[in-house]
């Protein structure tokens, strides 16, 4: 009895999409509609669903004997490994008309694992108002559309694992953005050569160099006023040069900026007068 | 230190102790004899050139583009095992580690999902620790050293019917790829688009032809329906940034005209995604919404001898203000008319008039 009435409400939900959602009113079908669950051959032989109890159907259109796909399936294939153990249903979903042979050797050479559905008639597809391949569509447990990623040149694998992820409830929308607008890959930060000044100054104050150490950790300074370890480093290479007077300011910005800078701890209590 | 004064000890350092080169060269990677002296010195470099592969600092006029701080000011101990810069003997550390302790930046991005080999073992297969005649210390410029090892790009560029100015420009190849490493694939310092942008928001850009670029920036800022690769900020799905063979450094065919007998190898590059079959199919209810019933428009459009209409016919290809990139008009004529498409969309198709047809309605589903 329960069966029959899952069964009813599959049958019901497709008829909603078949009959209700008619593709000409966008470029595929809009977000947090119901996908039909019809039954498909599989290239296998037999028969199965797309979509499965689970928090992720993740349902990868393609088409032989077409670059892109190559690759998409070929990056997707990686992709697969991190959502081992979890509940992530991959599937392939294909056009019953595609040459048999040419998915399974397609299948082969990328390592895409998962069961391939022949889509009758590009039935499915047609109903999601897609328009080109390879594309992936997550569908969530509730069964309606969460995201389509049609294939990109960069970063293909990142976003689809972040859009699965963010479904698995594994990363916040914060982090989900972070991966479909990532920041910018700059060099270093303004104050890089400042720190590398600073560092070539510590170097050649170990070396015992202290006064080319100062005319560095000055040179540092002068880039970026607000760098703590490099007040501490000057108060050291001060301290050290027997200029307690001048290391002890040093210190004490050191410690304005960052009150836990440990070498400015220590180099004030080294300049403490002796009782 | 002055200059002939430090010419002479590079001098000295290059003539007296060629176990310094051996011990500096020898950091490249899969030198695993780095501590040990070399059997043989390298040869002496010409004017202004180290010897290949050789980490030696330059000798002559005119003076390196670029000088390495603690080179510069002779404190070779910073690095090598002796302060004399005519014994300063091998190197205290090898690789990396050896650089990171001044370039304390780097240990952040070397945690970037993407990081280049190179940088990752040996920061001197691309610098020059001493001087250059590069900037950055590079032993060549950039685009050189880039393609001495990709060479396909190499090859791609040099051999390019239609070539990228940005190759050839400011930084070259890292007007768009952080060497070291980078948030996003292929060491690009953004999403292809964000780069694009940086530079295709004039006017005034035009090809090598001389014919006005786009301004890509301003058309997508009042243009919001966006084709899907533009939309993924994915422009590197059509055009191919090293070179190209066709205009606009388009990755494959596609047609330049307005009107075009069909032929599906003109529509390389569209249907490098989109389905062939949904243009040659005459009739179907899936493989387009683009239908009146199942009779496919696209189809019709497209498939009439001699007069066949191109994409560009009725869609915009980065963006435009209607669905499915209708474009709002078409050119006619030389003197820069655009007649206007009238193109309506309704809940079930859509309708088209005045310009090229009287008035024509299309329904999905009759």
């Amino acid at each position: 009895m329960f069966s029959m009435l899952l069964r009813l409400c599959f049958l019901m939900a497709f008829a909603a999409v078949a009959t209700g959602f008619h593709p000409a009113s966008a470029a595929h079908a809009a977000l947090g509609t119901l996908v039909g669950n019809a039954e498909m051959a599989t290239l296998a032989g037999g028969k199965d669903q797309a979509l499965k109890k689970v928090e992720a159907n993740v349902l990868v259109f393609f088409r032989p004997n077409q670059e892109r796909s190559l690759g998409a399936l070929r990056e997707l294939a990686q992709c697969q490994s991190g959502f081992t153990g979890k509940s992530v249903h991959w599937v392939a979903i294909v056009s019953n008309s595609a040459p048999t042979e040419s998915i399974a050797a397609l299948l082969r050479d990328t390592g895409f694992n998962a069961p391939v559905l022949l889509d009758r008639d590009d039935a499915l597809y047609g109903s999601l108002g897609l328009a080109l391949h390879p594309v992936v569509v997550i569908v969530g447990s509730d069964q309606k559309l969460v995201a389509f990623e049609p294939f990109r040149s960069v970063d293909f694998c990142t976003v689809v694992a972040a859009r699965i992820r963010h479904l698995l409830r594994e990363i916040s929308d914060e982090e989900l953005n972070q991966a479909l607008t990532p920041a910018k890959s700059i060099q270093g930060g303004s104050d890089q050569v400042a720190k590398r000044y600073r560092a070539f100054a510590e170097a050649l104050f170990k070396d015992k160099n202290y006064d080319k150490a100062l005319e560095n950790v000055r040179k540092s300074l002068d880039k970026a006023p607000l760098l703590a370890p490099a007040h501490a480093l000057l108060g050291e290479i001060l301290a050290a040069q027997g200029n307690c007077a001048e290391a002890i300011p040093a210190f004490n910005q050191a410690l304005t900026l960052d009150a836990a800078n440990t070498p400015a701890k220590e180099g004030l209590e080294r300049c403490k007068p002796v009782k | 230190m002055g200059f002939q004064y430090k010419a002479l000890v590079i001098f000295l350092v290059l003539v007296l102790a060629p176990p310094l080169w051996a011990q500096t060269s020898a950091a490249k990677p899969g030198a695993a004899a780095a501590a040990a002296p070399a059997k043989k010195p390298a040869a002496t470099p010409g004017p202004g050139k180290a010897a290949p592969g050789s980490l030696a600092p330059l000798l002559t006029k005119p003076a390196p583009v670029s000088s390495h701080a603690p080179f510069e000011a002779g404190d070779c101990k910073i690095c090598h095992q002796n302060a004399d810069p005519k014994q300063p003997g091998p190197v205290t550390k090898q690789g990396p580690a050896m650089c990171l302790d001044c370039h304390e930046e780097f240990a952040g991005i070397m945690k970037r999902p993407h990081t280049h080999v190179p940088a990752r073992t040996s920061c001197t297969s691309c610098h020059n620790p001493h001087n250059s005649n590069s900037r950055k210390l590079l032993v060549q410029e950039p685009l050189a050293l880039c393609t001495g090892c990709h060479d396909k790009i190499g090859k791609l560029n040099s051999s390019a019917a239609v070539p990228h100015k940005a190759l050839a420009t400011g930084a070259q190849c890292s007007n768009c790829h952080n060497p070291h490493g980078s948030t996003v694939e292929k060491l690009l310092v953004q999403l292809p688009f964000d780069l694009c942008v940086n530079c295709h928001n004039v006017d005034t850009m035009a090809d090598a032809k001389g014919k006005k670029l786009q301004n890509i920036k301003a058309w997508l800022d009042k243009n919001k329906e966006q084709h899907g690769p533009v939309a993924a900020k994915d422009c590197s799905a059509c055009h191919e940034p090293h070179g190209s063979e066709h205009f606009r450094l388009l990755t494959a065919d596609y047609p330049q005209e307005f009107y075009a007998a069909y032929d599906a190898r003109n529509y390389e590059l569209c249907f490098s995604c989109h389905q062939e079959k949904a243009f040659s199919t005459a009739q179907t209810s899936t493989l387009t919404s683009f239908r009146n019933g199942a009779t496919n428009l696209h189809y019709l459009h497209l498939q009439q001898s001699g007069r066949g209409r191109t994409c560009r016919a009725c869609h915009e290809v980065h963006a435009s203000q209607q669905k499915h990139h209708i474009r709002e008009g078409v050119p006619y004529g030389s003197g820069g008319w655009m007649l206007k498409l009238f193109y309506k969309k309704s809940a079930t198709g859509g309708s088209c008039e005045k310009t090229c047809h009287s008035e024509k309605t299309y329904v999905n589903n009759k």
